[in-house]
């Protein structure tokens, strides 16, 4: 055992520098007052999941079947814009269209839905309007939604984190977590990835916010895994007509596509409900682990699906060139899959007490977790 | 033949097929990844209560670029295979049957509708194996067909098809009730190819086809799609109505030229046929109003281009000057 790089003994760890880990790692150390440092087996911020996604800050429109997680997205998505507006490009123009046959929401369904979640509508212009296969498109409207740039909220993260001193250990793997008799509960097994040499961490918190590996150190301890969708996905990075450089377009709501601007690489991400997925494995069933197994997977693109498809909807997709694809792990509730919530996952873990699992699905979601961590020091308040 | 770039969808129509199921797939996934790089296969589930259900789920595991549509009730092999042929992607679009058509010739399929640039139909050479009265109302719907709606429609067409982007384009058009992919894809008028072969039956004894529903399958698609019918009616209306002005022309040179008829029957007779003549009349003008309708109602596209070009020379006269000598 080597020693720690800073300090052994803190209130909490945060597992997982992604975007509800830095979020969570801030907000313990601001609100709450509590030590507490970040480890990340990348070699910066925002590398896996919270920078391989569409980037998309949700404003209630994508949710037409839960009015709640419509109505929290529009509350969310304000307050991520107003506290973080140097991340977000909200230039462009953002339109909604519903499918005329195979969606599962109606065009007046959705203007329903929108006016009971506040959310603005608009006619598109006329040569908007025809960019779309009337054949298919049974309405288009314009709408308020923007893409966050994940480079620029991992700067602010850093910035963020180093003015409230808390250290964050790249390349730093947790590898399993025991209880202690100790002055704190718990006792995590750190590694670092450059030389292999390992130290331990205690603590009385352990956040295990590293998303799809979260049940890997829950294994990895002796804890019962969670029940918990992984899916292989890809996101297909594309060069637009000139015509759609300021456009993101989402048809709803089934087998369709959405297309966005990608602030970090300057492109647009396209994501295709059908192409998209690539394959899944429930966590509880697979014997291996996720990220040894993903990093073995070579898979192939679909993104000439994903515009062959689109293009019949929107011809002018036919001409976007596929500049690179962004494959990642995704990992999901399975009581969301079948309805349009989204929740986050806040779980105390009871064979292990200390450590909590945080799982989110997107990024103006962080908020939702603030209410749960005034109640951390007295569990059994807990709702 | 090396890897094609082009995209190649197959969409085939599953009716109770568990029991096949798995080897056609596992046939055709081989065929379609020695032959091309992009393809997709979508099986349309035609309401199976037998399990077909279950048994794709486990395929869908197996397999890449697979889809599957389950579609609410029964609507018929047609019906399915236009379900799935409204939402495939490809260049080329192939439709068989898993019960009858060898998946080996689809190369064929494809390369003919890539040459032809429209519809390809699959023609069986072999005599199929339902019952005798079933085949001889078959042949019999074929002839009348062809005289009716379309004198090219080939003889013994199956349901293995295969058809191009601009053909499936005109097709999806079509929002007849009625579904017809082989009188449509002959309708669109598309240059055609017709590829023949032997159906190698995967079931035996194969499954027989009643012969009530293919006598109103054959009856609706004549009403729907041809006029001809109609036509007749008109016809004998008119004949009728001829009949009956000659019988009222006589029955006035009886008035006129003949002393002594019976009382009341000139009077009658002259009533009777003029009503008669004036209702055949107006059945036949009613009748080719109600042909008409028809056709506006089926609300299919007036026209289809197959192609367009431009005189590549695009001046017309290169040596002309912008340029005015006078102003008026």
């Amino acid at each position: 055992m080597n020693s720690p790089p800073g300090r052994a003994d803190l209130d909490c760890v945060v597992v997982g520098g992604g975007v509800f880990g830095c979020f969570l790692a801030l907000q313990l150390a601001r609100e709450h007052s509590l030590s507490v440092c970040v480890l990340e087996r990348e070699g910066a911020l925002l590398r896996r999941a919270s920078y391989n996604n569409q980037a998309r800050v949700h404003n209630g429109y994508h949710y037409p079947r839960s009015i709640l997680t419509g109505l929290r997205s529009r509350v969310n998505s304000r307050r991520f814009l107003s506290e973080f507006a140097e991340c977000v490009d909200t230039t462009f123009a953002k339109y909604y269209a519903v499918a005329r046959t195979r969606s599962n929401v109606t065009a007046a369904q959705f203007e329903q839905f929108c006016a009971r979640i506040g959310a603005p509508l608009s006619k598109p212009e006329p040569h908007v309007q025809r960019w779309f296969n009337e054949a298919l498109i049974e309405r288009v409207w314009r709408t308020e939604e923007w893409a966050f740039d994940s480079d620029a909220l991992a700067g602010r993260m850093a910035k963020d984190l180093a003015a409230r001193d808390v250290p964050v250990h790249f390349q730093h793997e947790a590898l399993r977590l025991k209880p202690t008799t100790g002055a704190r509960r718990l006792e995590l097994e750190v590694r670092r990835l450059a030389d292999g040499s390992s130290y331990s961490l205690a603590a009385d918190h352990v956040f295990n916010a590293t998303y799809s590996d979260l049940n890997g150190l829950l294994s990895r301890s002796s804890v019962p895994k969670l029940a918990l969708k992984q899916e292989v996905t890809e996101i297909a990075l594309v060069e637009t007509p000139p015509e759609l450089e300021r456009v993101g377009v989402t048809v709803m709501c089934g087998p369709f596509f959405s297309f966005m601007p990608f602030p970090p690489r300057k492109l647009h991400s396209l994501s295709h409900v059908r192409y998209t997925p690539h394959r899944s494995w429930r966590d509880r069933e697979a014997e291996f682990d996720n990220h040894a197994f993903f990093s073995g997977l070579n898979e192939p693109s679909y993104c000439e699906q994903m515009i062959r498809d689109s293009a019949r909807y929107m011809p002018a997709i036919a001409s976007f060139r596929q500049r690179d694809s962004l494959i990642e792990l995704k990992t999901v509730l399975p009581q969301s899959e079948h309805d349009d919530s989204r929740p986050i996952l806040f779980h105390r873990h009871t064979e292990l007490p200390g450590l909590i699992s945080v799982l989110g699905g997107k990024v103006d979601n962080i908020y939702d977790i603030e209410r749960e961590l005034s109640t951390l020091r007295d569990p059994q308040s807990a709702p | 033949m090396t890897v094609a770039s082009y995209f190649v969808s197959v969409v085939v129509p599953l009716a109770d097929d568990a029991d096949i199921l798995e080897p056609f797939v596992d046939e055709l996934l081989g065929v379609l990844r020695e032959g091309w790089q992009n393809y997709e296969v979508v099986l349309v589930d035609d309401a199976s209560s037998d399990g077909t259900r279950e048994r794709v789920a486990r395929l869908l595991e197996r397999h890449e670029c697979l889809r599957y549509l389950r579609l609410s009730k029964r609507f018929g092999t047609e019906v399915a295979m236009v379900a799935g042929l409204d939402g495939v992607i490809g260049d080329v679009a192939v439709v068989l049957q898993p019960e009858s058509d060898p998946p080996k010739l689809l190369g064929r399929f494809v390369e003919a509708a890539r040459k032809s640039g429209g519809v390809v139909f699959g023609v069986r050479t072999t005599p199929s194996e339902q019952s005798w009265l079933y085949r001889a109302l078959r042949r019999r719907f074929s002839r009348l067909s062809r005289r009716m709606i379309d004198p090219d429609l080939p003889e013994n067409v199956t349901l293995y098809m295969a058809f191009t982007r601009q053909a499936l384009n005109a097709i999806g058009q079509f929002k007849d009730k009625s579904r017809a992919l082989r009188i449509f894809g002959a309708l669109v008028g598309f240059s055609r190819e017709i590829v023949s072969y032997e159906p190698v039956p995967r079931r035996t004894p194969v499954r027989l086809k009643s012969v009530r529903q293919g006598l109103e399958l054959g009856v609706s698609l004549i009403v729907t799609n041809s006029t001809q019918p109609l036509r007749l009616v008109t016809l004998l209306g008119l004949t009728a109505s001829t009949l009956n002005l000659a019988y009222l022309m006589y029955v006035f040179a009886i008035a006129l030229f003949k002393p002594h008829v019976a009382e009341g029957w000139i009077t009658l007779s002259a009533s009777i046929s003029g009503m008669f003549l004036f209702l055949f009349l107006i059945l036949s003008v009613l009748c080719e109003y109600i042909g008409r309708l028809l056709e506006e109602t089926r609300d299919r596209p007036l026209y289809f281009v197959a192609e367009e070009r431009n005189s590549s020379v695009l001046v017309a006269d290169a040596t002309r000057r912008n340029v005015v000598h006078e102003s008026a």
